[in-house]
Parts: structure tokens; sequence; C-alpha cells
């Protein structure tokens, strides 16, 4: 058999039933073997469509995201992507093509330095010049994309490798011998949350990283402390479990914000620190002692000290504090946490005329309680009002671009989550910048078939960073005015998609009943407030406790 | 206030590793100073001394290199060790 036809049965091997790709000459030996392969090749219309689309089926099925481009502009293509995957540890396979080994620094057609280019966005990447690296080099990237912190691998193949005769041979990798659990720390962790009297859970993405959420919930409830969560902590444990007070950071709660700032030991599981959640880092949980449990030691005391870090499998560690603790935590903290909670929650309000993007996203989220489903988002202000306004099960059922804060991911993703989740009603949540970075991808929706749901919340403006120019740079909005959209329904309409468009409060409850009745794939376009802001929100260079608040139209 | 430190690396000289040690120290907020690599005794292997100074601590530099999937062990001032547990050698 060929390179290319080797490559493709080691994936078939590893249970890869589904590809996101883009085809072109360095890689046409390896569309030849797809040809006639049991996986299933979704041609995206960018690249980038292609990797956010992996991205999106990895992080909502816990499985490796595969994608599949040509050497030169294919894989300049997904290079975003990669980096996405790269800041939310995403595992993610990258393969692209390459020009003839021989042809290699030469400057020739399609050529360009793709493993150069990764070395800042991948958990590793490999260039495979010769036949004989091509079995271990494949083995090698699948693994190291699934273990320990998952992160993207990227191979490139040289096109003479994809068309060299090959033995079938199987690798095997040594397996890894990091013992699991480390009990001398985890007795200290349960020494300072005994003797604690304001613990508080920090809740990352990692949890869903490592599928962790069980045993992480066990314990918090075992323990009855009170929870916040990171973005991509969101739905670690439900949105609606009573101790959860929600979001931290720059446009979390108030009541997780202020329980940070309150707390005195800050118990930060598969979580990084990050600037967004932090506010000012040297006033972030300033009385409190901190336990950081994390796969990648890196991450510790990296921005912040931790008294005790604990490294190693999550769910072994959390399982083994859950059947050593009996303590619960200090009851009289406890109720002022919710306490808080209840008094600074958010209200919706209700008006016939405009439409008010919380209150509408907020309704949609109970209109799908009882379904499975997954969100998927752009980033923006509408980004921040679903992590702030919609309930969550799972983590796995929120996919949103938290490390790069990537527009254009939503749509993508979204396709990706649904042809991993065929019985999940699967939604994204988009902006009118963010959509047209990959509206491309609404011809993917109709060749496929695949019926996600884009709920277009369309303020005619890029609105975060409106926000920010009104707040911070004294009203004078530089490029951010897109009143001049295209009538977003008809472009819909074009590719074969349905679609509405809402401005009123009277319209919204049909709009969303229809939305959610449709089989196929719909839009609802639905015009906001372009003055409407995302609230509460730390200024930079604030602490957590420093949010302000505005006026909701 | 910045601080000097030493170290010792052995990884795999496969494509790249040397540029992403290199890249890597540089993204991380280190300068080198002093760098020397010379082929190890394992196959394919690479012996690095190196030189850096930076400001951040040097045990953050230390735990992010020895991520790096072709370093095999990282040696900082002689007395922290690590070895990947990879299995890559
Ligand atoms: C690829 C990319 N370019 C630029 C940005 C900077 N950015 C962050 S939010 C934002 C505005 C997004 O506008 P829209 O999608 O309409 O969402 P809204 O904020 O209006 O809800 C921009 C430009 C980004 N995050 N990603």
């Amino acid at each position: 058999m060929l390179g290319a036809n080797y490559l493709i049965k080691v994936l078939e091997e590893h249970k890869v039933d589904t590809v996101f790709g883009y085809p072109g000459g360095a890689i046409m030996p390896v569309y030849d073997a797809l040809f006639d392969s049991s996986i299933k090749h979704i041609l995206c219309r960018h690249e980038q469509g292609a990797v956010f689309a992996a991205d999106g089926y990895a992080r909502s099925s816990g499985k490796l995201g595969v994608c599949i481009a040509t050497s030169g502009p294919g894989a300049t293509n997904l290079l975003t992507g990669i980096a996405n995957a790269y800041l939310d540890s995403v595992p993610l396979l990258a393969i692209t093509g390459q020009v003839n080994s021989d042809l290699m620094g030469t400057d020739s057609f399609q050529e360009i330095d793709t493993l150069g280019l990764s070395f800042s966005i991948v958990k590793h990447s490999i260039l495979v010049k010769t036949i004989d690296e091509l079995p271990q080099a494949i083995y090698q990237a699948i693994h190291i994309a699934q273990e320990g912190r998952p992160g993207p691998v990227l191979l490139d193949i040289t096109k003479d490798v994809q068309q060299a005769a090959i033995k079938r041979v199987t690798v095997s990798l040594p397996v890894s011998d990091c013992s699991d659990l480390d009990e001398k720390k985890l007795q200290q962790a349960k020494h300072l949350i005994e003797t604690s009297s304001r613990p508080l859970f920090y809740a990352g993405g990692g949890i869903g990283m490592a599928n962790a959420s069980t045993s992480f919930r066990a314990l918090a409830n075992k323990l009855q402390i009170p929870i916040v969560t990171t973005l991509k902590g969101i739905g670690s444990v439900a949105t609606n479990f009573s101790n959860n007070l929600g979001m931290l950071g720059m446009h979390g709660t108030k009541a997780a914000n202020f329980a940070v700032q309150d707390c005195d030991l800050l118990i930060a599981v598969g979580a990084r620190f990050d600037d967004r959640a932090t506010g000012k880092l040297d006033e972030f949980a300033p009385s409190a002692k901190v336990i950081h449990f994390d796969f990648d030691k890196a991450e510790f005391d990296k921005l912040k000290f931790a008294t005790v870090k604990v490294t190693g499998n999550l769910n072994k560690n959390l399982q083994y504090l859950e059947q050593q603790i009996n303590c619960t935590g200090n009851q009289q903290w406890l109720s002022s946490c919710l306490a808080n909670k209840r008094q600074y929650q958010f209200k919706y309000s209700k008006s016939e005329q405009t439409i008010c993007a919380s209150s509408l996203l907020n309704r949609l989220s109970k209109l799908l309680h009882d379904k499975p489903h997954i969100v998927t988002c752009d980033v923006g202000q509408h980004q921040m009002w679903v992590a702030q306004h919609m309930h969550f099960q799972g983590i796995e059922n929120h996919l949103s671009s938290g490390g790069l804060g990537a527009m254009g991911y939503g749509l993508p993703a979204a396709i990706g989550a649904q042809l991993a989740n065929k019985d999940h009603q699967v939604i994204n949540v988009s902006g009118d910048g963010s959509i047209m970075m990959n509206i491309q991808e609404l011809a993917t929706l109709i060749r496929y078939q695949i019926p996600v749901k884009i709920l277009l919340l369309d303020n005619q403006r890029l609105g975060m960073v409106r926000q920010w120019q009104q707040l911070f740079y004294n009203n004078r909005y530089s490029e951010v005015d897109l009143s001049d959209n295209p009538d977003f329904t008809l472009v819909a309409n074009a590719f074969g998609i349905r679609s509405q468009s809402i401005s009123s409060g009277m319209q919204v409850e049909k709009a969303l009943q229809q939305f959610l009745d449709s089989e196929k794939s719909y839009l609802l376009h639905v015009s906001i407030d372009p003055k409407e802001n995302v609230w509460p929100l730390v200024p930079p260079g604030k602490n957590n406790s420093q949010l302000i608040e505005g006026e909701s139209l | 206030m910045s601080r000097t430190s030493n170290i010792k690396i052995i990884a795999k000289n496969s494509l790249g590793s040397l540029e992403r040690i290199l890249r890597l120290v540089r993204h991380r907020g280190f300068e080198v100073s002093y760098f020397e690599a010379n082929s190890y005794d394992i196959e394919d292997g690479l012996a690095i001394t190196m030189q850096v100074t930076g400001e951040r601590q040097e045990s953050n530099l230390f735990h992010q290199l020895y991520k790096l999937v072709d370093v095999i062990e990282v040696n900082l001032n002689s007395h922290q060790k690590v070895r990947s547990c990879l299995g890559n050698d």
C-alpha cells in the first residue's frame, strides 16, 4: 500500500470516523485514499472552517478531532484553528500535505515551512520526509494529541512520502509511567480544606478535558463549598446547581466575584488563572491560600502561588479527597455567598417593542431545558450573554473559543458538534461581525443536511469593541459600525437555508418556537439595540470587586 | 530583578527540536547568553547547555521545557531535575 493509504488505515484503526478538510495538490494522495475509505470526509468551504469543525467535534465528544489541508495556503488557513485548539487544550490532529521532499527549501509552488509556522501553536508537530518515519509519526501524533493535557498535533507529510510504498506495520508506544496519586499532597489539601473557614472552588475547563465532572460534582456536593466557574468551566456543575455562584472574572456574576475576593481558600480545579478571570492579579483572592489541581505542572505558580499543588489524574485525585474528607464547609460562609447570589441574580425584563438579548437567551435556554443540546458561540458581547444567561448541564454542552477568542469559531464548531452528537439540538449563537468570518460554512450545512440552528444577534456593530470604545476610549467609535450589513435572511436563503427576522419583543416567543421546531438548519435573525452593553464589567487593571454596572436597555 | 540560570537539556535531535527550545525560552521571557549543543551518546540525542537571563520564575521555564515532546531531561542549575515521563527515550 502507499503511505497515504496507510495513514487512512491507521486513522480507521483508531476509530476516527469523521474528518474535516479541503483538498489540494500536495495532499492529493491522501484524498485518493479517502475516496474508498470508511471515514466520512466533510468538505468545509475554508480550511479555517474545517479546523474549527474538527475542534467542535472533539470538544463535544471527547474524541480526537481530525482535519486535513494541502500545503501552502491550505496549511496557513489552518493556523488560527490550531492556535485555538492549543489555547483551549483540544485533542486535534491536523494533517497537511507538503511538497516533495526534494523540492523543500526551494520556494517551490505552494511550499511553506509549515513545521516552522507551527512551533508556537502546537503541543507537537512532525514533518515526515521519509516513508520509514511515517508509522511512528502517525501513531505518535494520535497519542500525543490525546494524552495528558490534550492539544493539537500537526502532521506535515511530503507528497513523495504519501505516494511511497509501505508495508502495514503497527507501532506500540511506550506507556507513561507517571504515578497518579500523590497522597501526601492530597492530605495537605485535605488539611487546608478542613481548617479553612471560607473555601471556594474555582472550576475550569480542565475538568472537562479530564472527564472529571462526575467526581467534581460528587466532591462539591459532599463538601458543600460554593463554586465559581471560568468560561470554559461552565457546565462542570450544572448552572442551576444550588451552590454554583456562576462565572467569575471580567463579565462574571457579582456573587462569584465577591466570593473570590472574600474567600480564604481557593481550590483551583483545572483552571489557569487567565487574566480575563482574575482581573488585577495582585488583588485576586487577596486573602486566600491556594490549592491547585492541574495535570500540567507548568501551570503551577505561573501566575498565582499555590500552597498545595496536586498533579496527576484529576478523577482519582478528586475521588480520593471525596472519600477522605468528612467535614462539610462553613454553613455561614455558604449562606452569605448564596444570599449574594439571590440578591444579585440577573433580572429579565419583558418589552413588547424591543428585544433584549439577555432575556431572549434566557428564554431560549428554558425552552431547550429538557432536550439534549449544545450551544456554540462566536466572540463578543453575545458570547458573554450566552455565558451569563443560558443554563448548561454539562461542560461539553457549551463550546466557546476561550483562550484565543476567535471570531468565526461558532458556525463551524456547531457543524462538528452536530456530526458528533446526532441526537442533540445544536445552536450557534453568533454576532453580525462574527458570522461573516466563516459564513461560507452555510454551504456545508446544506451539502450534508446538518440541522444546526443559527441565532444571529445583530446589533449592527462590532459590539464588544464598541462597548470598550464607549467606556474606555471616550465614545470614539472607530471602525465598529456594521450598519451596512447584508440582509442575513436573504444570505441564508441564497444558501438554501430557511430564515426569519424579528425586531420586536412580541415576536420572540413564536419565532423561538419555529426556530426550535424546524427539522432543518434555520437562521433566526434578531435585531437588537446597538447600544446594549454587557454588565457587570470589571474594567482593565481593576480587581474583581471593582466591577461596574450600567443600565440595561 | 533579573536572574541568570544554567540549564542542561538532553533532547532528541528531531526536526525542529533546537528551534522549539530556543523559541520557548524567548517566548517565556528569557534571553539566551550562552548556548552549546553537542550530539549525545544516545541515538539521535542532543546535549544542550544554556545560560539564560530573565525576570520570570525559572521553575516555570523549566516545566515548560520539560513539556516539549523532544525533551528527555532538564537540569536547572544542576539541582532541579526532571525526566520526561512520556517514555520517548
Ligand atoms: C478573529 C478576531 N478578530 C478580531 C477580534 C476582536 N473582537 C473581539 S469581539 C469583537 C466584536 C464582535 O462583534 P460581533 O460578532 O458582532 O459580536 P457582538 O460583540 O456585537 O455581540 C471583535 C472585533 C476577535 N476576537 N477575533
